[in-house]
């Protein structure tokens, strides 16, 4: 750069959100740019701080199941599964098989739900309008399976401790066989959409790179440190539910860039369908949830780390008790926080163009975040 | 066909109406431009109607919705109410703007399509002034809306509207070049710059089977002169909430969204007249091959718009510079090559 | 999600050993707790401990899953927790440090982890427990201009009114 120019030249600082449309929810970054280049940026979260931890001090287990829905709404399962095992474990509680099953396959259709939800944002943020609108297709059809058995679209307070609140309905079935049959296809049809494109390729590949141990220092998981290369799954190694008996292959990838994040979850999409169809010719018989369990339990005093592989990262619970029927302290250990705080590592030096997939490319939920 | 014998019609009773009246003679032409200038402000003016309709409907059946169904049959008259509100709105001025540019900037927007549409022509004989420059005066004219964008961006004075005006001047001027030299290709064909020249040299064969290259050149370089996906930047929602029009409400905004919309007609009518034989075609009178054509055209940029995602900047530019440049380059070459040796 | 004994790695005396050995004499507690085992440690050598966690070859302690603190009013002490795990071994392993619930600090580990940037800031925004050494230690979760430690077992949440000059009517 000749620094003998006449010309003087300035940094400024631009402010993007906490209203912006591609931050995904509030969250304000005050960017310092160099021209088009970002030199240094500062991230701000806590918009949407609604103290989850200090509630659940103040309610009971039963009482805070729904809201645990609500921690990561796009995820909801996970977080009920999460709130439900930890007290399970504590109070040691078996749950029947017909539950767990039903548990992993509805935790794999939310799964579905939420990547599709990925897979539209990410490409609308980068000036693709249509997949946004075909992403929410499929996710009508996973939604519409959510409905019918826990009468709820997002937040479905459909897990109990020690096991579902509600069988299946004789509908179920065969609206899960058309799914199952349609929704490869149009995995396909996504693929064929995006992986291929010349500009979509230009704008990801090589694009935030984040090298695999340096993730792992920054507390990544999930699809993003897959993509990175490092090959760890809950699902797989340390199994829960039904993930030990339905065996569980995670998707590795090597680069770290954004488009292998991207597609880290279009072939978990492809995997948690295979996961489906496993659960649903599997699914055994009996009770939906173990008798005998409190509705109001008093949960015995110990602490217990309740782990679940979310479509975010490993969503985990820490759960102190003090013999009450309220939690002591409930720290949630959400993936989106330990995603998110590279984020200035990742921007410096970043074309202003290149925020937006970097970001799209981590899959952070705000809420998660601030819980 | 159609008209040209109404205009000279018209021009012949003008006349006698001179004649009988005793008007001075300089009443003719001025009637003439009269007529003339009503002619295209209301041909825009319902032209920009049915292409944001037809925009709304072809993105909407893309993406596996109806678009606007209940205002008219199937949402035609969703247009007219979307300008009526528009036109409502409260007109907002930013405290820190430039008063005298924010004001003229979508009208500077605007203006330069206007006037291109004097060049065009719609059919046979049915052309406002036939310049014996015609080509040059259109990419001339058209040049104009780099000013337009960079005055709205500077005299908005917030970053974003800035950042949004450099990038969009920096994309104009980078892809005029391309776009003119694809269109040398054809004059060199046809050995002359007016209009209704070219269209009569593809009397027998259109250009596009001549000039493969040039029209695959000059199509991209008018989508990125509209500023539409993918290379629409200058107005990226998902970055700089649309860019250098963000200030702007009411009928300044409707003015800028008019002319993005006349100029897509503007680039694509050029591109049927250079290169798909203009208004020639079988037993149709030449207007409404006119038509079809163009809005082949038109056609072919929506669905660029709802496919692709967008370039980012430098992307952009090295793919003016560095690949349609040489191509354009080339393409004169070859042409030039086969018309002395051939 | 069942911890215990069928995991790999080194078992937790002799963890508790090595650290004996590399840091000092800090292990206050070892636990093989019901279902987490834990070390506790003294408060000031958390960052030491952190260190050697990342650095020795034999643990590979490379992931930081997070860092809390637990409220004892009745005890007079708030109860530091860095959950470490190990991705090789598959091994959790938890350290448990105390510190006064008023005014309570240790080192800053962000420079060895750093996922501990943000977890350290969040927990001296919720509890109050200062870190040294951080890069950077502001409030993450609540607004600016909030006053106090929320998660504090005595922050009087129900009659807490948060910036009373900007309500209205009262």
């Amino acid at each position: 750069m000749p620094t003998d120019t006449a010309i003087h030249t300035q940094e400024f600082q631009v402010n993007m959100g906490p209203q912006h449309p591609s931050t995904h929810g509030v969250f304000r970054m005050v960017l310092t740019m160099d021209g088009e280049r970002v030199v240094d940026s500062e991230p701000h979260v806590g918009f949407l701080h609604r103290s989850m931890e200090k509630m659940a001090e103040n309610r009971l287990y039963i009482q805070f199941l729904p809201m645990a829905d609500r921690i990561d709404y796009l995820s909801s399962l996970f977080c009920a599964a999460a709130h439900c095992e930890a007290v399970e474990q504590l109070m040691e509680i078996e749950v029947p098989p017909r539950a767990k099953y039903l548990r992993t396959m509805f935790m794999e259709l939310n799964r579905i739900a939420s990547h599709c939800i990925f897979f539209g944002v990410f490409a609308l943020d980068l000036g693709a309008v249509t997949p946004f609108l075909y992403g929410f297709r499929e996710r009508e059809l996973t939604m519409d399976l959510l409905e019918m058995t826990t009468g709820q679209r997002m937040t479905f307070n459909y897990l109990r401790f020690g096991g579902v609140a509600a069988d299946l309905p004789d509908s179920f079935f065969p609206a899960a066989e058309k799914f199952l049959k349609v929704f490869p296809g149009r995995i396909t049809d996504y693929e064929r959409i995006l992986n291929e494109n010349e500009i979509f390729l230009a704008r990801t590949k090589g694009v935030g790179v984040v090298d695999g141990a340096r993730a792992v220092n920054y507390g990544w998981s999930g699809p993003n440190l897959r993509a990175s290369g490092v090959d760890f799954d809950l699902r797989r190694n340390m199994p829960y539910e039904a993930y030990g008996e339905l065996g569980y292959e995670p998707v590795v990838l090597t680069r770290g860039d954004c488009y292998d994040r991207y597609l880290a979850r279009i072939l978990e999409m492809r995997a948690s369908h295979a996961l489906i169809k496993k659960c649903l010719e599997g699914l055994p018989d009996g009770p939906t949830v173990k008798e005998k369990v409190p509705k109001f339990p008093k949960v015995p005093a110990g602490e217990v780390y309740a782990r679940v592989e979310s479509p975010r990262g490993d969503y985990g619970l820490y759960l102190v008790s003090d013999g009450a029927d309220k939690p002591y302290r409930y720290k949630l250990r959400t993936p989106s926080f330990n995603n998110l705080s590279m984020i200035r590592e990742m921007l410096r030096g970043v074309y202003l163009a290149d925020i937006v997939p970097i970001f799209g490319s981590l899959d952070v939920i705000l809420p998660d975040v601030d819980r | 066909m159609i008209i040209h014998p109404v205009l000279s019609w018209l021009n012949e009773w003008w006349k006698g109406v001179v004649a009988s009246y005793g008007l001075p003679s300089w009443f003719v032409p001025a009637a003439q431009m009269v007529v003339h200038a009503i002619l295209i402000a209301g041909f825009i003016a319902v032209l920009v109607l049915f292409l944001i309709w037809l925009t709304r409907k072809v993105s909407a059946h893309i993406q596996q919705r109806f678009g606007p169904m209940r205002v008219g049959w199937h949402g035609a008259v969703q247009t007219v109410a979307d300008a009526l509100k528009l036109v409502q709105k409260e007109d907002t001025t930013p405290r820190s703007c430039d008063r005298p540019v924010f004001n003229i900037a979508p009208f500077l927007a605007f203006a330069p399509t206007v006037v291109a549409f004097v060049v065009i022509p719609f059919g046979d004989g049915a052309i406002i002034r036939d310049l014996n420059i015609g080509v040059l005066f259109l990419f001339a004219i058209t040049t104009i809306n780099v000013i337009a964008v960079i005055s709205g961006g500077w005299a908005s004075g917030s970053k974003y509207s800035l950042l949004g005006g450099f990038r969009s001047a920096a994309q104009l001027v980078s892809y005029e070049v391309p776009l003119v030299l694809s269109a040398l290709g054809v004059i060199m064909l046809a050995g002359s710059m007016k209009m209704g020249a070219i269209v009569d040299a593809q009397s027998g064969i259109w250009f596009v089977v001549y000039q493969p290259l040039a029209f695959a050149i000059y199509v991209i370089a008018a989508t990125a002169e509209v500023n539409r996906t993918p290379f629409d930047i200058p107005e990226a929602e998902q970055e700089l909430v649309a860019g250098f029009n963000v200030e702007y409400s009411g009928m300044k905004f409707a003015m800028f969204f008019l002319a993005e919309f006349a100029n897509m007609f503007l680039v694509s009518a050029i591109a049927a007249t250079l290169f798909l034989g203009g208004w020639r075609g079988p037993w149709l009178p030449g207007e409404f091959w006119f038509l079809i054509k163009s809005f082949a055209i038109v056609l072919l940029l929506m669905f660029f718009r709802w496919t692709y995602p967008r370039l980012r900047v430098d992307q952009l530019m090295s793919f003016a510079w560095k690949f349609l440049l040489p191509l354009a380059f080339l393409n004169i070459i070859i042409t030039g090559l086969i018309i002395v040796l051939i | 999600m069942r911890f215990g004994p069928h995991m790999a790695g080194l078992p937790l005396e002799q963890i508790a050993d090595k650290i004996k050995d590399a840091v000092g004499d800090v292990v206050v507690d070892v636990n093989e707790g019901d279902r987490v085992p834990f070390l506790r440690v003294e408060a000031g050598a958390v960052a030491r401990v952190a260190r050697f966690f990342r650095d020795d070859g034999e643990l590979a302690f490379d992931f930081l899953m997070y860092i809390t603190a637990v409220d004892f009013p009745d005890e007079d002490k708030l109860t530091l927790v860095y959950h470490y795990f190990s991705y090789r071994d598959e091994q959790s392993l938890m350290v448990k440090a105390d510190v006064p619930r008023r005014g309570g600090a240790a080192r800053s580990i962000a420079h060895i982890y750093a996922a501990a940037d943000w977890l350290e800031r969040e927990v001296y925004d919720l509890f109050g427990v200062t870190f040294e050494g951080h890069p950077n230690l502001t409030r993450i979760l609540t607004p600016e201009g909030f006053e106090g430690h929320p998660l504090l077992k005595d922050f009087a949440s129900e009659d807490y009114v948060p910036f009373p000059d900007k309500m209205p009517g009262k």
